[in-house]
């Protein structure tokens, strides 16, 4: 076999099994040769390699701006000097003095349609949608590419750009006398001149530096510089909404915040369903666990099963998140807390008690089936669990 | 002193649950970010033995959870990837013996041994890992319908059909695109492989 039918191949893996006949091939091909076997490692490794990259920077907004615009500066240039040598011949012998213009942001899509406005004179939120990308170019000659699915909202003023969520890559112009800056989720990036890229979702913020410096505050970092070549990440900062659209925040590294936690609600398996949210009183003092899990498939039977186990030893099981629910290729970061004696609410199917005393929390993956084998009592919820109050 | 006494007996009891939650805490954290290192690796094992992405995924979550809570056993003095890699071959051996009786085909145990040596040696591993490194670098050079062509195949996972058909051209064109693509970027990255031994 070739590479490129190996890289085929991997590809197809990626995409589904291969079909019997594919499958067979390649055993007849690989038949216990080292050097074979490896190949064929070494296109798979190389397909998980590639699909991982080209998710992270599917966004990223490849800089052919640029390279496009200098192809028409001949075009541009001779058509400049026609102008210059046509225009004594129709003009007018005293030109009115040209109208001051006003101070826009220019928006130029780059890819994919774009149906919203052109300039922004002021301030506006923009959505921009999924396989879509804009450069935004302030009178300075900042500019900022935003790669949808983004919201954010960009303005003359200070801040310039309020990421409400999505990718953005900022080249900023010097600013003498003055900062930049970015609002983001909890916090703002502060220019220091500079190349860098945020992206923010529900369950993470970024910031990536390419050059000069940024200095980002955030209650996650604090006040913290961030050179060229070096990033920052957050996972759990900002909020999400559940199914019943509760605001259930997942709480950043270090945050000394009361938990609060909401466990999504979701189907296991055909019409049998188990919920449960689970919560601490916000007058205990807490300590959190992060368990980042990041979602790489969005198959039906993928649990995330929370236990309990109780001082006597009991183990109980406190509720699951179904990864089908979750987006793929995101951080899901859970957060539990072990101070124990904990008063712990329990919602969701027959089952409720508090008062517990949770000694330890355990998580495991497992898949849904394996849950009708657990022993859990598992019914239709009669009402969505009760909302726990933002923080 | 009764009270001062049950106030003593409730601080030393506060101390050991504090010990005992921070030690879990570290416990944790060492876990995740073992897995997180070896993950990728492991996941591309259990690909390439089992040739289907849904199936490796699951195996991958089974092999994270049997490593949990196999941690304690974890002798950090050996290599955490051949560790990982033992656990994802038991999984995938599991997983055949399910589908037996399946006519579908499956890897002969030399091969699976091989892959999961191969899978298990660091040195392959970290040559993986900053080929990873250095693809990331090489894609923000792939620009136009290359790009769009490996974002179609490799992000959003389409069909041949539906990609060739929303970008206007034959499927053999497509193919040829996606061939180029991928040498282009493995060019690349024995470049900068070369350029950042």
């Amino acid at each position: 076999m070739t590479n490129e039918e190996l890289d085929q191949l991997a590809l197809r893996c990626l995409c589904g099994p291969l079909d019997q006949a594919e499958s067979e091939a390649l055993d007849a091909w690989l038949a216990g040769d080292a050097a074979r076997t490896e190949q064929w490692l070494s296109a798979v490794a190389f397909a998980v390699a590639l699909r991982d990259a080209a998710t992270d920077t599917a966004l990223a907004l490849p800089p052919r701006q640029r390279r496009r615009a200098w192809r028409w500066v001949p075009i541009a240039l001779a058509a400049a000097a026609c102008l210059t040598i046509l225009t004594p011949w129709f003009a007018p012998s005293s030109p009115p003095s040209p109208e001051p213009q006003a101070p826009v942001i220019a928006i130029a899509p780059t890819t994919g349609l774009w149906r919203g406005p052109l300039t922004v004179a002021d301030a506006e939120d923009l959505v921009i949608p999924s396989g879509t990308e804009i450069v935004a170019s302030w009178p300075d000659g900042t500019q900022v590419h935003l790669s949808g699915p983004t919201q954010a909202r960009l303005a003359l003023a200070q801040p310039s750009v309020t990421l409400q969520a999505g990718r953005v890559r900022a080249l900023v112009a010097p600013q003498p006398g003055t900062d930049w800056t970015m609002a983001v989720p909890d916090g703002e990036v502060v220019v220091l001149g500079t190349i860098f890229t945020v992206e923010s979702d529900a369950q993470h913020l970024a910031v990536e530096v390419e050059e000069g410096a940024v200095e980002l505050r955030h209650p996650a970092s604090g006040t913290k510089t961030i050179t060229a070549g070096s990033s920052w990440r957050a996972r759990g900062a900002g909020w999400r909404p559940d199914r019943y659209g509760n605001r259930a925040r997942l709480i950043p590294v270090g945050d000394g915040d009361p938990v609060t936690l909401m466990i999504y609600q979701q189907p296991s398996t055909g019409d049998r369903y188990a919920s449960a949210s689970l919560s601490w009183s916000p007058a205990d003092d807490a300590t959190v666990i992060l368990v980042p899990v990041r979602v790489r498939s969005a198959t039906a039977n993928t649990l995330l099963v929370i236990d309990a186990e109780e001082a006597d030893g009991d183990v109980w099981w406190l509720g699951e998140v179904s990864a089908a629910s979750l987006p793929i290729d995101t951080w899901v970061v859970l957060a539990f807390s072990l101070q124990a004696p904990r008063k712990i609410q329990y919602h969701g199917g027959d089952a409720q008690w508090d008062q517990t005393t949770v000694r330890r929390l355990a998580f495991s993956i497992v898949a849904a089936d394996a849950v009708a084998e657990m022993g859990v009592p598992i019914s239709a919820p009669t009402a969505p669990p009760e909302a726990i109050p933002a923080q | 002193m009764v009270t001062e006494t049950w106030r003593a007996h409730r601080l030393v009891i506060s101390l050991a649950m504090a010990r005992i939650q921070w030690q879990m805490i570290t416990v944790v954290e060492d876990f995740s970010q073992r897995w997180l290192d070896v993950n990728r690796q492991v996941l591309a094992f259990l690909l390439a033995t089992t040739r289907d992405r849904v199936v490796a995924e699951d195996l991958l979550q089974e092999t994270a959870v049997a490593l949990l809570k196999a941690d304690e056993r974890y002798d950090p003095t050996q290599s955490f990837l051949g560790w990982a890699i033992g656990f994802a071959k038991q999984e995938a051996r599991r997983w055949w013996r399910t589908r037996a009786t399946s006519r579908q085909t499956h890897l002969g145990e030399d091969t699976c041994e091989q892959l999961a040596v191969l899978a298990s040696d660091e040195a392959w591993a970290d040559t993986q890992d900053r080929k990873a490194a250095a693809l990331r670098a090489c894609l923000t050079e792939l620009h136009g319908r290359a790009r769009q062509v490996i974002t179609g195949h490799y992000v959003e996972e389409l069909e041949q059909e539906a990609i060739a058909a929303r970008l206007g051209m034959a499927i053999s064109h497509l193919r040829v695109v996606l061939h180029r693509a991928r040498q282009l970027l493995r060019s690349c990255i024995e470049r900068r492989l070369e350029q950042f031994p």
